[in-house]
């Protein structure tokens, strides 16, 4: 008993450390990271409140004001949505300007939106696909019409052949609106 | 119990139960202050979806954000597009005029230009290998398939467009 009352005080001082080391500690730290946490948090509210002012801001914009007014321009040079008719009416409009016949397209919709600029809305990608036979007087009056076409074209890939058939990619772009999760 | 009482110096004792006592407390109140932090946290959390939804809905459906999101995006195409005309007539400009092309093809992604060729005889080929060695607007990739007949010495080879090419 004598021995134990002796050891009492080194008992209880091992315990407090015990106590520090093996509870304490670990929830202090649980609390700084979760301080952390709140603090990363409110930061990002801030950002977004500085977003939607952004956005209020972009309404009373007197320079984009008026690129709104263009906006039958915009919609014809890149559009808010896929618009197959125009895509099909540009095709066929290229081909017989050029004498051309148009007998099979494809057309391929690129399934993730692609950013051009982080800060604004993504495209989406459409390929068309074909084959035609051409002849090199035409030939570059054919390619400067889809370069010059009112929706925005571009040739991704182009094979063209002196005895075959030549094989054309063309790629064409519309606004999107499905957004990357993490944009 | 006395002999307890004379036993444990309780002078000596004291200071350490109050200080287990002060550790119990301040266990009691971290737990008690990590949960009110965890409960904060998961108020901003759904906030911060909801405002994110509410942001996103509004950019979307926002016709001048529309509509600079259009222009930013045309020029930026505009700026990345390769005229296939321009590649076409630089290429018809540089290459001599004892090559045969047979084929062309174009790749806008990897800026390649493959070319089916056909000169009269190994010694053109030479000539041509070492003049397109030499430009310094394409770097020899790959030449393959290199095969003589009657007509002369076809080939296939793939050129790199260097950044000089579109200056």
């Amino acid at each position: 008993m004598n021995i134990f009352a002796k050891l009492l005080p080194i008992i209880l001082l091992s315990f407090i450390f015990y106590i520090l080391i093996y509870n304490i500690y670990p929830k202090y730290q649980e609390t700084i990271s979760l301080i952390k946490q709140i603090n990363e948090l409110k930061n990002k509210i801030k950002k977004i409140e500085s977003i939607e002012k952004f956005l209020q801001s972009l309404n009373q914009n007197n320079y984009l004001q008026e690129i709104y007014k263009q906006k039958n321009l915009l919609d014809l040079w890149l559009p808010t949505k896929l618009q197959f008719d125009s895509i099909v009416a540009s095709l066929v409009g290229i081909f017989q300007a050029n004498l051309f016949p148009l007998k099979s397209f494809q057309i391929e919709i690129q399934p993730d939106p692609f950013y051009y600029n982080n800060s604004v809305l993504p495209v989406k990608k459409v390929n068309i696909k074909f084959t035609t036979q051409i002849n090199n007087q035409n030939l570059m009056n054919f390619l400067n019409s889809f370069e010059q076409n009112m929706r925005l074209m571009s040739f991704k890939k182009v094979k063209i052949s002196s005895s075959e058939s030549s094989e054309f990619v063309v790629e064409t772009y519309y606004l999107s609106t499905e957004l990357n999760s993490q944009k | 119990m006395d002999n307890l009482k004379n036993l444990i110096p309780w002078g000596l004792i004291a200071p350490f139960l109050i200080i287990l006592l002060v550790e119990y407390g301040l266990i009691f109140f971290l737990n008690f202050y990590n949960k009110s932090l965890e409960n904060e946290i998961n108020k901003l959390n759904s906030s911060i979806l909801q405002k994110q939804d509410l942001l996103q809905q509004d950019f979307l459906n926002n016709p001048i954000y529309q509509s600079f999101s259009q222009i930013v995006n045309i020029v930026e195409i505009f700026k990345k597009r390769d005229s296939l005309v321009f590649i076409i007539n630089k290429f018809n400009q540089v290459m001599p005029k004892f090559l045969t092309l047979k084929d062309f093809s174009y790749d806008s992604e990897k800026k390649e230009i493959e070319i089916n060729g056909l000169v009269s005889n190994w010694n053109d080929f030479n000539r041509f290998y070492k003049y397109v060695d030499n430009l310094d607007i394409f770097k020899i990739k790959e030449v393959r398939d290199l095969q003589a007949d009657e007509k002369g010495i076809n080939f296939n080879m793939v050129l790199i467009l260097q950044p000089k090419f579109f200056q």
